[in-house]
């Protein structure tokens, strides 16, 4: 008994102790920090516009915007951060809000390979944004550099979305802002948007189907260049065609694999009848076929797959007299 | 005498990392550079001093049963004032060590020595072992994070060495650059001992 209190009372006192000193040296240190904090800040903010006058710090839908003056012009920094290779990938950019051009781009943070992603951090890679006006798409300004393919994406990335948010939240122009959404929250988007708000869910051929009164949706995925493409696609009962189509889910390599997530592509599959499969082409598609995208054949056709498998299904159903 | 042998075995004869291969998490993972690999090397120094201080001069007072959480909770208690302080004044090193600085406590070469000898020695041979293992464990992670750096960048301590036409190699600052380099030091480390012995024996 006294040998099991002298534990508990020894524990007690060293435990107690180190919460004091630990308590005393957060006091002392934090203070400190976030000292540090503000001015690798300011520094970073320095690094993209320069000396500049009448600096302010502004938070418009929860993010920070960095206002300043330099000479008779606006200034502008913010941080974005896109999915690189190794993980986020945040880049101040700095904007000249009056003449609508791009100043300096910064890499802050980021977690890519070293030796080979590295290179977004390096005066070749960034030497290409100086001085670019304001747009939408920054893919055709910028030499991707080999090897380094994603990290180089992902800034250019974070760069127009810096760019639409300025152009939305200071110019106040309007301008669609690129919106990650969760496959889960654009699988309710599009249900909501096709099949309406009554359907009966099942699964047929490791697809999952979503039959309403008038449309049904078929969800699958097929094994891409990297990953499963999960693509989710809405067929009208009447006319059997094709109205909807939207991939959820890919994990292809960012700027190569991914325009099959994009209008361009999907497009070309609006109005097929699901009696017909699609074919894969290499120019000049027809109706009833898809042109292969340089680069993104695999992709593409794990699309096209997932969709010739999802009109069997169909052609299945309507045999059977399931609607 | 026998400080001076506490003190020197740490730095050779059971050298942390070359022979008992003691904290290898922090070894592959902070040695990008010799700068980083000296700031880890003296943020362990300074936890282990702490701990080995402390622990001998309680050594008498913590019951047996409960002697483990007791060191576990003094040698984080150091590791967490490291953790303040660094961000504190080297913004940019504490960024660059980020998660490995919390991860000392799990080092296993305090926690081996701490059990293994300042509970059971007097405060001074306590202080002797911590310096040896300490600088040991720097000397150590220097060396590995300075080969690492110079062919990797080719320069130690941001000093260029190697020339501009010097192709650097991308896979030192890579993990498994961390474990070939160790494996080739070990290596010679192992070469040069057994060389060692030969000699000793041809005498006697």
């Amino acid at each position: 008994m006294k040998e099991n209190l002298r534990m508990v009372v020894v524990l007690t006192c060293i435990t107690l102790l180190s919460g004091l000193i630990l308590t005393a040296t957060y006091e002392v240190t934090a203070p400190l920090i976030e000292a540090q904090q503000e001015a690798a800040l300011a520094q970073a903010v320095e690094n993209v516009l320069g000396q500049v006058t009448d600096l302010e710090q502004e938070i418009i839908d929860e993010k920070e915007y960095f206002l300043a003056r330099k000479n008779d012009y606006r200034v502008a920094a913010l941080v974005t951060s896109a999915r690189g290779y190794g993980g986020p990938v945040d880049v101040m950019v700095g904007v000249n809000v009056s003449t609508e051009e791009i100043m300096e781009i910064k890499v802050v943070d980021h977690t890519e390979t070293p030796g080979l992603g590295t290179v977004i951090e390096e005066e070749r890679f960034v030497q290409h944004f100086r001085g670019l006006d304001f747009k939408d798409s920054y893919r055709d300004e910028v030499d991707i550099i080999t090897g380094s393919t994603v990290s180089c994406v992902a800034v250019i990335r974070a760069v127009e979305e810096a760019v639409a948010l300025i152009r939305l939240n200071i110019l106040e122009e309007e301008v669609e802002i690129p919106e990650d959404l969760t496959p889960d929250e654009m699988r309710e988007a599009f249900i909501a948007e096709f099949v309406g708000d009554e359907y009966e869910e099942f699964e047929r051929d490791d697809l999952i189907v979503y039959q309403g009164p008038d449309v049904i949706a078929l969800e699958g995925s097929k094994e891409g260049y990297i990953g499963p493409v999960k693509t989710i696609l809405a067929v009208d009962i009447e006319s059997t065609e094709l109205i909807g189509i939207e991939v959820l889910d890919q994990e292809e390599t960012p700027g190569l694999g991914d325009p099959i997530t994009e209008e361009d592509f999907l497009q070309d599959f609006i109005g097929q009848s699901f009696q017909d499969d699609f074919r894969l082409v290499t120019e000049d598609p027809e109706p009833g076929e898809i042109e292969i995208l340089s680069n993104a054949t695999v992709s593409a056709e794990a699309v096209v797959d997932l969709v010739n498998h999802a009109f069997e299904v169909l052609r299945n159903m309507e045999a059977g007299g399931e609607f | 005498m026998s400080l001076l042998n506490d003190f020197k075995n740490g730095l050779w004869n059971e050298h942390p990392i070359f022979r008992l291969l003691l904290g290898m998490c922090p070894l592959l993972a902070v040695t990008t550079t010799a700068e980083y690999g000296l700031a880890m090397g003296l943020a362990t120094l300074f936890v282990i001093i702490c701990a080995e201080i402390v622990i001998s001069l309680v050594r008498n007072l913590i019951p047996k049963k409960v002697r483990i959480p007791s060191f576990i909770i003094i040698i984080a208690t150091f590791v967490t004032i490291v953790d303040y302080t660094m961000p504190a004044f080297f913004p940019e090193i504490a960024d660059a060590l980020s998660i490995f600085i919390p991860l000392i406590v799990t080092n296993c070469l305090i926690l081996a020595r701490v059990e293994a000898f300042a509970s059971r020695v007097s405060l001074k041979r306590a202080i002797a072992d911590a310096l040896g293992m300490g600088i040991g464990f720097t000397w150590g992670l220097v060396l590995l994070a300075g080969v690492r750096e110079l062919l990797g960048d080719g320069s130690v301590f941001g000093v260029q060495i190697l020339g501009e036409g010097f192709p650097t190699w991308g896979i030192m600052g890579l993990p498994p650059g961390a474990y070939i380099t160790l494996g080739i030091i070990l290596a010679v480390i192992n070469q040069i001992i057994r060389m060692r012995h030969k000699k000793t024996r041809e005498v006697s």
